[in-house]
């Protein structure tokens, strides 16, 4: 397949060598007016004619002009336009001209193809390096927060390496990825390993965190199908291309060196209460977890460990468990080019210590980066990052393991952290079923190592002066070795659910990408009024897994952490194998410079169905229509620039690996309560026809989506805004579709249900004050995404993505993506409790609706302040509405350890209960309730209902700010700098979240998971402070 | 213009290269990890074991609860606690559904038409799927049998009459017994069927046994068919169970993930389970010395058994599942101040966790002779034999000594009174033997109404009577509009015919 692929290749070469003879010329140089640069690439065309050439990498060029020919025009993106009468000349030399304005809209978009931003047809959302290094996070998914509309990123809690989602537009698909693909120079990369298991393990990493901010240039964001879908199949999600830093032609050498120091820290605290001691009923209980009890008033209790003790609130005992964390991060770079060539080498480090004991992280990153050009009509280039990534980490997840678990509220007479935690075997000491936080983090452990290669060489020949090929191939390629431990005597799942006897969890996983792209891209000026650029090719796609890990359980030797100590020991391995062939077609036709038709068409053949589905094809239109250029009379003092833009696309989407078969799977008995069978049993091994049924006719998913949009500029540009209106929907979405199991089968991997989203997006910038000495500029972006579940499958009103009986986040047919069941109180008709004769509600025996876990609607508002060399930046990252399921909030209340529990004396004057409390609701008979009860009856019997620990995440933060100074050149030229810049930032500063008590609203158990806004015993969100330094030699 | 077509045919022929080699190199869709065919002794061992954890799991909580030799505790919404006040909902039965129709039942159903010239195997699997199926009827009553388990081409499968059911199932047993009779097999299952480790006499005992179960469940809806099964079967001469090692019960092992699902089920849910009030105090009026196997003393080491009932306050004061349900102590247990025993990593290390799940015991047999004897033409003489001979079968298996059997059977073992007592003391005792069976104690509730338990308070309980059938699961009324949910679990199964 490859040779013919390549035997192809040549052929055309070769067809194309033999149409390039050519006779009568006329040629030139085409210059940078400023620097005297030559510019490759400008096309230049002889005016009135489709006669036309682009210069060489040297920026010389050689045109056949017909004998009508009088004038030449030069068109380069990034350029004021030059036109040239050619009279008797047989030489023409060219100084263009920076057009300032358009320079920084040129933008990168599928496939690498360089357009401008004037004349896409869809939306493109762009950070550059200085907006994505303020506040220097260690996840550059993080860096994203709030700078672009219609881009929402989630963040998994505060913990060291823990992953974040970007949802770019809501989701498309019901049980697969909603993620976007990641693109490095032109290679996708696997950004996956995100999503965190409910009730085992540790906060993963999406894997994009391997990425080293500082060698990023630009991340440019393709929302959606109409602007991805060149890449096909991984790009329905919409898709975050990353373009890496690279040394210049004719640029000096230079050395740069960036450096940042953050402190870290919990951004929130619950307000407790310190007046009541542990207990139930106004009684101390040693061993309770609630904090009902007396009022501490310096009594004499007798402690779980049956030693007498002076009753005493211990206000920061559970701040105590958290420490500051810090982050370090150094890069180093050098980077300079010939005529010829150019390179970008550095080295960045990256040392993270988390906000609890044994939570680190420590990256390295060796980046190369080179081009040159081999003869004048070929050029080279090779990316190449090599990653070592170290981390530990401690428990997460709804487990008795998780210090989290019951760790927030602590009752406020443990003496924490002035007791032992372990006794002089190791065993731990606690006064609760759980395991003692501090145990937990100290003999609990799990740590990793990522080595990974991401890299591509590239080459480009110029074919014709307006042909060129290019060719590209690239891996991503990590292998993650995983190590967890579970000590003797935990009393949590852990990393192996290993039931206290102690446990080791050692993985192995080697993931590789392999993607291999050629490009025939042309341009040619049709006449004088049409311009035709066009790409054509194919792309392959080879991905592999594998993953080998050993579980084993009932050590023998406690702290021995490694598989030979444990007495029963299961392993298991697994491979997953894909390949994709995609052509692809992209046309572009410019009509004067108002007019902008861009259509592609794709075809994918994905290995992951069956023969007669494998080959689907799907096209995209996108029109620009700048107003202000066709009616030039539109322009005035006031509109500077008007834009239309609509477009249609749609994209198809693979299926998993080894969907379209069934399969007899390793054996195994389990019943949802905990006990199971693991095969090998007794040393038999077992096999059962799998409960889910492949589809041998499965036929690709579909996403398509409409879009149009209005941009406009007025006062001179002080003033722009873009609006877009989107609506996707998705069809045939494969996922795994509950059958009767009477069949034999429980589900069954098919085609089935759709999904809409439909939304808005605003990007409003605004330059109150752009003087010589002082600019401001401010940003501000909206997104409003109302998305529908329109159709599960014949027969499914639901599917749970994640949860539990109750509560879940689960797709129901008519409601929004993803919405919270979970238990209820009784209601009458008209919505009022119904309270039994006790004064107390009662649960309904169904789960209803209690919540909706889309916001309503996200925004972001930068502000960018420059004052002769002061530079203060600061982003405010708005979400409105949205509704969390926050476990550890309902536990704070509901053990009386807040505030809000204390606000009323729980006792009367004669040491009985106060009842201060009425339930609001009525009896059965109609009449109101107004029988009192205790605080702890108010409160627990609250928080029997999951409709109870559900709460609005609305919030306003201020998730970044950075204020620098940039000593003026002048100062500088005595010293060996080139510059020097100092500044302070800071992340996560300040939040608002007015509906949203104690703790941060920004939290997902599960990680980057399609269940969003659950929090079960999550760890909390950070707040980070520090300064940095950038050194240019 | 040239060029453009120049190029245009080379890009359309290098096209074309690329499709018609595109099949193969997309040919990479073969599972590397799991295979689309397995040999048939891996897959038997996946039923045998499946068989055993299945009547360890679901259905034997349900059942042991219902029948009140279980108690549910550890606090409001726990789910033991909400069964045994009948609150079994349809969306608790999935997971046990599933486990028949989607686990057990396709791998029967692929030994069956995978095993052409190993008749050990086809008959070993009949047997297994009558005996599966008819679980499935004494559960649900009628069930999908003519259009189930064929896969995605039929996912509606309808309901057939249980009745017929039931005598597909013993057609099934028939079939079963004469092909594990074969002279001739090319395969023929050893160590890697997990109950009699490929003893097929063994199996034989168990399948004429499990007919004779099965036809006295036709003792009160259809009596003379009852009469004449029995009575030609037991004439026949065939091979029937003569031993506790002919126990049709699947053995655990000693290790993580092997153990029996009871005793699992005690280590994963703590305090969710203790022994039942009722069947304590019927114990204890008899001084039965099967409690210090079956259940744990309290307070610890008093000798005393206190069980738990609905309603009951939220504690572990009470008698746990013991020895006889969890294996050996390979350690002693260590109780509190106050004599209870925490449910703590070290209490529950101390078992084996490898004590059988036991589906139709020798004892059992005994007792179905015995109530065969009383019923059809024999008298209470030629029923105590098998009476005393059940008592006798269970105690060895519980581990009384031969002294203490005698003992108890001086004073309790003796048929007394009218026909009906008599029964009542046939069944009890079967009860009292079916400690940890699955199903049966329910069965024979079912059929004879002994023992005759008290409904669980009316305070406490979710609905008025006791459950005659459970409900069709959620997931199945979901997706297959051919089983309409039932109205209430009054509903009868066709041999549930006593007023």
């Amino acid at each position: 397949m490859r040779k013919l692929l390549l035997i192809s290749f040549a052929l055309v070469f070769t067809l194309l060598q033999q149409a390039m003879a050519q006779s009568k010329t006329v040629s030139g140089t085409v210059t940078d007016q400023a620097t005297g640069q030559a510019l490759p690439g400008v096309s230049v065309i002889v005016k009135g004619t489709s006669v036309g050439t682009a210069t060489a990498a040297d920026g010389t060029y050689t045109l056949n002009v017909p004998t009508d020919g009088s004038t030449l025009m030069f068109r380069y993106i990034g350029y004021v336009a030059s036109e040239r009468a050619i009279g008797n000349s047989s030489t023409i030399n060219v100084a263009l001209a920076v057009d300032n304005k358009q320079l920084e809209e040129v933008v990168v978009t599928a496939l690498g193809i360089q357009r401008e931003k004037k004349d896409l047809g869809y939306s493109v959302g762009t950070v550059n390096a200085e907006e994505l290094t303020i506040g220097r996070p260690t996840n550059v998914v993080n860096a994203l927060s709030g700078k672009v509309a219609g881009v929402r990123v989630s963040s998994a809690s505060g913990m060291v390496g823990s992953s974040s989602g970007i949802f770019i537009r809501g989701n498309t698909t019901f049980t697969g990825s909603n993620q976007p693909l990641f693109v490095v120079d032109g290679v996708p990369i696997d950004n996956g390993g995100g999503n965190n298991a409910l009730q085992t393990g540790v906060s993963n990493s999406n894997r994009a965190i391997d990425l080293n901010q500082d060698d990023i240039e630009s991340i440019n964001i393709l929302k959606g199908p109409a602007a991805a879908a060149l890449y096909g199949s991984r790009a329905a999600s919409g898709a975050v291309i990353i373009t890496t830093k690279k040394g210049k032609a004719g640029q000096k050498n230079r050395v740069e060196f960036n450096s940042s120091y953050n402190i870290s820290e919990v951004n929130r605290f619950p307000d407790w209460q310190n007046e009541y001691a542990q207990g139930t009923g106004g009684k101390f209980i040693p061993t309770s977890n609630v904090s009902w009890g007396p009022r501490i008033a310096g009594q004499t209790v007798t402690n779980f460990r049956g030693e007498e003790e002076v009753l005493t609130a211990y206000p920061d005992n559970i701040r105590d468990i958290f420490k500051k964390g810090s982050n370090l991060q150094n890069t180093v770079s050098f980077s300079g080019g010939g005529e010829n060539a150019s390179y970008r080498l550095s080295y960045g480090n990256t040392s993270e210590k988390g906000i609890l004991e044994n939570n680190k992280l420590g990256r390295n990153n060796f980046t190369f980066n080179g081009s040159a050009s081999i003869t004048p009509k070929l050029t080279s280039g090779i990316n190449f990052q090599y990653i070592n990534s170290t981390s530990e980490r401690t428990q997460v997840g709804n487990q008795l393991s998780n210090p989290f678990f019951r760790g927030w509220f602590i009752p406020r007479n443990i003496n924490l952290s002035g007791m032992p935690y372990a006794d002089a075997n190791g065993d731990q000491i606690y006064f609760d079923a759980v395991d003692n936080p501090y145990w937990t983090i100290a003999n609990n452990t799990y740590g990793d190592e990522v080595n990974r290669v991401i890299g591509n060489v590239n080459f480009t020949y110029d074919l014709l002066p307006w042909l060129s090929a290019n060719y590209r191939i690239g891996v991503d390629t990590y292998n993650q070795v995983e190590k967890g431990y579970d000590q003797i005597g935990a009393r949590g799942a852990a990393n192996v659910s290993a039931g206290g006897t102690g446990g080791i969890y050692d993985r192995s996983y080697l993931s590789r990408n392999v993607n291999s792209n050629f490009i025939l891209a042309g341009k040619q000026q049709l006449s004088d009024d049409f311009s035709l650029g066009f790409n054509v090719g194919n792309e392959i796609v080879i991905s592999t897994n594998k993953n080998v890990e050993a579980v084993g359980k009932t050590l023998g030797i406690r702290d021995l952490k490694n598989i030979s100590n444990a007495s029963v020991v299961t392993a298991s391995a697994n491979s997953n194998f894909r390949r994709l062939v995609g052509v692809f077609a992209d046309a572009t036709i410019g009509y004067k410079d108002f007019v902008t038709l861009n259509v592609t068409g794709r075809n994918d053949f994905s290995s992951t169905f069956g023969d007669d589905e494998n080959s689907y094809f799907y096209p995209s239109a996108a029109v620009s229509f700048i107003a202000t250029e066709a009616f030039p009379a539109l322009k005035n003092d006031v509109i500077g620039f008007a834009k239309i833009k609509a477009n249609y696309a749609k994209v198809g989407k693979e299926a998993p690996a080894y969907s379209t078969n069934t399969y007899f799977v390793q054996a195994a008995a389990s019943d949802g309560f905990g006990p199971s069978i693991v095969f090998p049993y007794d040393g038999l091994g077992g096999r059962t026809l799998s409960n889910s049924s492949g589809d041998p006719n499965l036929k690709p998913e579909f996403t398509t989506s409409k879009e149009v949009g209005l941009e406009m500029q007025f006062f001179q540009n002080r003033l722009s805004f873009e609006a877009n209106l989107y609506q996707t929907n998705s069809t045939d979405l494969i996922f795994s579709v509950p059958i009767s199991s009477s069949s034999g089968f429980s589900s069954q991997t098919k085609n089935a249900g759709s999904l809409e989203n439909r939304g808005v997006e605003l990007l409003l910038n605004v330059k109150p004050v752009a003087s010589t000495d002082f600019t401001w500029d401010i940003s501000l972006n909206f997104n409003r995404n109302k998305s529908e579940v329109l159709e599960l499958a014949e027969g499914v009103p639901n599917i749970i993505l994640a949860g539990f009986t109750t509560p879940n986040i689960r797709l129901e047919a008519g409601q929004p993506y993803g919405v919270m069941y979970g238990s209820a109180f009784r209601r009458n008709d008209v919505g009022e409790w119904l309270i039994g004769a006790n004064g107390l509600p009662s649960l309904d025996p169904l789960s209803r609706k209690i919540g909706d876990t889309n916001p309503d609607w996200t925004g972001g508002i930068t502000n960018n302040l420059n004052f002769k060399g002061i530079n203060f930046n600061f982003l405010v990252d708005v979400r409105k509405g949205g509704d969390v399921y926050s476990r550890n909030l309902g536990d704070l209340i509901r053990s009386g350890s807040v505030a809000e529990t204390a606000e009323f004396d729980r006792f009367n004057a004669d040491g009985t209960l106060a009842t201060p409390y009425v339930f609001e609701g009525v009896l059965d008979d109609g009449t109101p309730n107004t029988t009192a009860v205790t605080t702890e009856q108010y409160f627990t019997t609250l928080h029997t209902a999951g409709e109870s620990y559900v709460y609005d995440a609305t919030w306003v933060r201020l998730r970044e700010a950075s204020i620098s100074y940039a000593l003026p050149t002048g100062l500088l030229q005595k010293t060996p700098f080139g510059g020097l810049e100092i500044g302070l930032n800071g992340r996560n500063l300040l939040m608002y979240a007015p509906n949203f008590p104690h703790l941060d609203p920004e939290n997902n158990t599960l990680g980057v998971s399609n269940a969003q806004g659950f929090e079960f015993n999550g760890l909390p969100q950070t707040r980070s402070y520090g300064a940095f330094l950038r050194i240019t030699l | 213009m040239k060029k453009i077509k120049y190029i245009t045919t080379g890009l359309a022929a290098a096209l074309m290269l690329t499709f018609s080699s595109c099949d193969d190199f997309l040919d990479v869709n073969v599972n590397p990890n799991s295979p689309v065919s397995a040999p048939i002794p891996q897959v038997l061992t996946n039923v045998t074991v499946n068989t055993g954890f299945r009547n360890g799991s679901d259905l034997h909580r349900f059942t042991s609860l219902i029948m009140q030799q279980f108690s549910g505790q550890a606090g409001p919404t726990v789910q033991t606690r909400e069964y045994q006040r009948y609150l079994i909902q349809p969306s608790d039965l999935n997971n046990m559904y599933n486990a028949f129709f989607a686990v057990a039942l396709p791998d029967i159903e692929y030994i069956i038409n995978n095993s052409e010239g190993s008749p050990h195997y086809s008959g070993i699997a009949k047997i297994l799927k009558g005996y599966t199926y008819a679980q499935t009827v004494d559960i649900w009553g009628d069930v999908p049998f003519t259009e189930a388990l064929q896969g995605t081409s039929n996912t509606t499968p309808k309901l057939d009459d249980d009745a017929a059911v039931y005598a597909e199932v013993l057609r099934l047993i028939d079939e079963g017994i004469a092909e594990i009779k074969a002279d001739a097999s090319n395969l023929s299952p050893s160590n890697n069927e997990t109950i009699y480790r490929g003893d097929r006499l063994k199996w034989e005992k168990f399948a004429n046994t499990l007919k004779l179960r099965l036809f006295l469940r036709y003792s009160e809806s259809d009596p003379a068919f009852a009469e004449t099964q029995m009575d030609a079967l037991i004439a026949s001469g065939v091979p029937l169970m003569d031993s506790n090692a002919d126990n049709f019960e699947m053995a655990f092992v000693d290790a993580a993930s092997s153990q029996n699902p009871i005793h699992q089920f005690e280590v994963s849910r703590l305090n969710y389970t203790f022994a039942n009030k009722f069947l304590v105090d019927l114990m204890n009026s008899k001084t039965d010395p099967r409690r210090s196997s079956y259940f744990t003393d309290y307070p610890y080491g008093s000798g005393q058994y206190v069980g738990a009932a609905a309603g009951d306050p939220e504690s572990f004061a009470y008698s746990r599942l013991h020895t006889y349900l969890r294996g050996p102590l390979k350690t002693a247990l260590a109780p509190d101040a106050e004599g209870r025993i925490p449910a703590s990593t070290a209490n529950n290390a101390a078992y084996t966790g490898d004590a059988p799940i036991r589906m139709l015991t020798f004892a059992e047999y005994n007792f179905i002779r015995a109530e065969y004897a009383l019923r059809f033409g024999g008298d209470a003489e030629t029923a105590l034999p098998f009476f005393q001979a059940g008592i006798k079968a269970s105690m060895t298996d519980a581990g009384v000594p031969d002294a203490e059997q005698q003992t108890y059977i001086a004073t309790n073992g003796l048929l007394v009174g009218s026909p009906a007592q008599m029964l009542e003391q046939i069944v009890i005792e079967k009860y009292i033997a079916n400690y940890g069976v699955a199903l049966e104690p329910w069965n024979d509730w079912r059929r004879t109404g002994y023992p005759a338990i008290t409904p669980v308070p009316a305070s406490i309980a979710a609905t008025d009577y006791i459950p005659r059938s459970l409900y069709y699961p959620e997931a199945e009324t979901n997706t297959n509009p051919n089983i309409p949910q039932k109205s209430d679990m009054k509903v009868r199964l066709f041999w549930d015919t006593r007023q």
